[in-house]
C-alpha cells in the first residue's frame, strides 16, 4: 500500500498545473482523506495526540485553503496559488516524516492494547455475500414489504399535493434512508453495490420515491455556480462518486465505511471511559490485521460505550 | 538544519535568481527539514520547543510568500522592493536555524537519541 505522503505526491503529480476543483474532485484526494484518518487514529490511540492535533489542524488546513481555491475561481494552478501549495506541502512533510517514523512510534507507544474485547452477539448488518440478480430481487421485494406502511406513508407525502416542501424535504432523506441504494446494499449483505442498481424493483421503487440516481449531465446540470462554504470539497468529492461508474460508487461505499469505523475508533478513543485509549488500540489493531469487519469492529465501540441497543 | 547555511548562500547568490523552480526546491528543503525536527520533538514530548521552531518556520513561510510577491517576473533582481523581501527572507531562515541551533544547545542530549535512525 502507497504511503500518504507518496499518494499527496501523486495528487500533486496529476493536479499541480491544473485547477483546485480538479484536486479536490481526484481519486487521489479521496484516497488522502480515508488515510488521513487511518494516520490521525492511529496517533491517538497509541497516545501521540500532540501529533494526532498536528495532522488534523494541518489537514483542516488544507481543506481550508482547497476551499477557498475553489470558491475564489482565481483561475490560479495549485502549484501558483500560494496559500494551497504551502497547506498541501506542509501536511505531506508531516506524513511523511511520520510514515517514516512509524517503527519509532509504535516503539514509543503509550498506551498497551487490552487483551480481552467483548464478544458482540452475531446480530445487525450481516457479512457480504455473493447474490444472484433473481435472488437479490426478491430480497429487495421482502425488505419493501416488511416496511410497506412506511413505504407507504412516505408516499402519501411525497404524492400529495397539499405537502408542504419542508414536509416533502423530509421525507426524502427518510426515504433515503430507508431505501437508498446503498442502504439495502449494506443491509442484505450485497457485495456489489451495482447489483442494486440493477434490480428491477429497487428502480421501481427508486423512481416512486424520487431515489434515481443523476447522470453525470444532470449532476453538472443543477450543480450550483458557488460551492456552499461548508461543504465545497466534500461535495465535489462526492460529485465524483456520484456517476454511473458501479466500480467507483462501489469503492465510494466501502471507503465510507472504513471513514464511520475509524470515526467509530476515535469517538471511543478520546472518550472518558476506563481503558478507552487501550480497547481502542486493540480494535484498530485487529482492523488493520483484518482479523475484524468494520461492523465487528463498530459493534464493540457500540458496546465498550454502553450504546450497544443503538447499534444497527 | 545542516543545509540551512548552503540555503543562506544560495539565496544570496546570484544563481539563485535564475531560477524559481530552484528557489522553491530549497525553501521547500529548508522546511521539510524543519519539519522533521518539530515531528522529533512532539513525538519526545517537547511540545514547546517544537511549538518555538513551528513559530519562526511560520515567519520564514510568510517571508517566502511576500518574496515570491515580490519578485514574480523581476530578473535580474533590481528591484528595491524585491531586494528588501529576499533580505527578509533570508533573515527569517537565518531566524529559524539560530532557534533550531539554541534548542540543540538547551535540551537534554537523550532528546535526540535515536533521531538519525528513522
Amino acid at each position: 500500500m502507497p504511503d500518504l505522503a507518496d499518494i499527496v505526491q501523486s495528487a500533486l503529480d496529476a493536479h499541480a498545473a491544473g485547477q483546485a476543483v480538479d484536486l479536490a474532485r481526484s481519486e487521489q484526494w479521496l484516497q488522502v482523506r480515508q488515510r488521513y484518518s487511518e494516520l490521525s487514529v492511529n496517533l491517538i490511540v497509541n497516545g501521540h495526540e500532540s501529533l494526532a492535533r498536528r495532522i488534523d489542524r494541518e489537514y483542516q488546513a488544507v481543506r481550508e485553503a482547497l476551499r477557498l481555491s475553489v470558491e475564489s475561481q482565481n483561475g490560479k494552478s495549485v502549484a501558483d496559488d500560494y496559500a494551497l501549495w504551502e497547506a498541501v506541502t506542509e501536511f505531506q512533510f508531516t506524513v511523511g516524516h511520520l510514515e517514516r517514523r512509524h517503527r519509532q512510534l509504535n516503539s514509543m507507544s503509550h498506551v498497551e492494547p487490552v487483551k480481552q474485547l467483548p464478544k458482540p452477539a452475531s446480530q445487525g448488518v450481516p457479512p457480504k455475500r455473493s447474490w444472484t440478480q433473481g435472488e437479490l430481487d426478491d430480497a429487495i421485494r421482502e425488505y419493501k414489504a416488511k416496511r410497506a406502511s412506511s413505504y407507504q406513508g412516505l408516499l402519501s407525502v411525497l404524492d400529495d399535493p397539499k405537502s408542504s416542501p419542508s414536509s416533502k424535504r423530509t421525507a426524502r432523506k427518510q426515504a433515503k434512508e430507508l431505501f437508498g441504494r446503498n442502504v439495502i446494499a449494506r443491509a442484505l449483505g450485497v457485495k456489489s453495490a451495482k447489483m442494486v442498481s440493477q434490480s428491477q424493483p429497487w428502480v421501481a421503487m427508486a423512481k416512486e420515491l424520487g431515489l434515481e440516481r443523476k447522470t453525470g449531465k444532470q449532476a453538472g446540470a443543477d450543480r450550483p455556480t458557488r460551492i456552499g462554504q461548508d461543504i465545497a470539497i466534500e461535495q465535489a468529492s462526492m460529485n465524483a462518486a456520484d456517476t454511473d461508474d458501479h466500480a467507483a460508487a462501489d469503492a465510494a461505499i466501502l471507503r465510507e465505511e472504513r471513514e464511520e469505523t475509524l470515526r467509530q475508533i476515535r469517538k471511543l478513543a478520546e472518550s472518558e471511559l476506563p481503558k478507552a485509549k487501550e480497547s481502542a488500540k486493540a480494535l484498530m489493531d485487529s482492523f488493520d490485521e483484518g482479523e475484524m469487519t468494520d461492523d465487528q469492529v463498530r459493534q464493540n465501540v457500540a458496546i465498550l460505550m454502553g450504546c450497544d441497543d443503538d447499534f444497527e | 538544519m545542516e543545509n540551512i547555511n548552503a540555503w543562506c548562500a544560495s539565496a544570496r547568490g546570484e544563481d539563485f535568481w535564475r531560477d524559481t523552480v530552484e528557489h522553491r526546491m530549497w525553501a521547500d528543503r529548508l522546511r521539510d527539514d524543519a519539519k522533521g525536527i518539530i515531528i522529533w520533538l512532539e513525538l519526545r514530548g517537547q511540545d514547546d520547543a517544537a511549538a518555538q521552531l513551528d513559530e519562526a518556520m511560520g515567519a520564514f513561510r510568510q517571508a517566502v510568500w511576500s518574496f515570491e510577491e515580490a519578485c514574480r517576473g523581476v530578473y535580474p533582481a533590481d528591484d528595491p522592493g524585491c531586494r528588501d523581501t529576499q533580505d527578509a527572507m533570508i533573515d527569517a531562515a537565518g531566524r529559524a536555524s539560530g532557534v533550531a541551533e539554541d534548542m540543540d544547545s538547551e535540551l537534554p542530549a537523550d532528546v535526540w537519541e535515536g533521531f538519525f535512525d528513522a
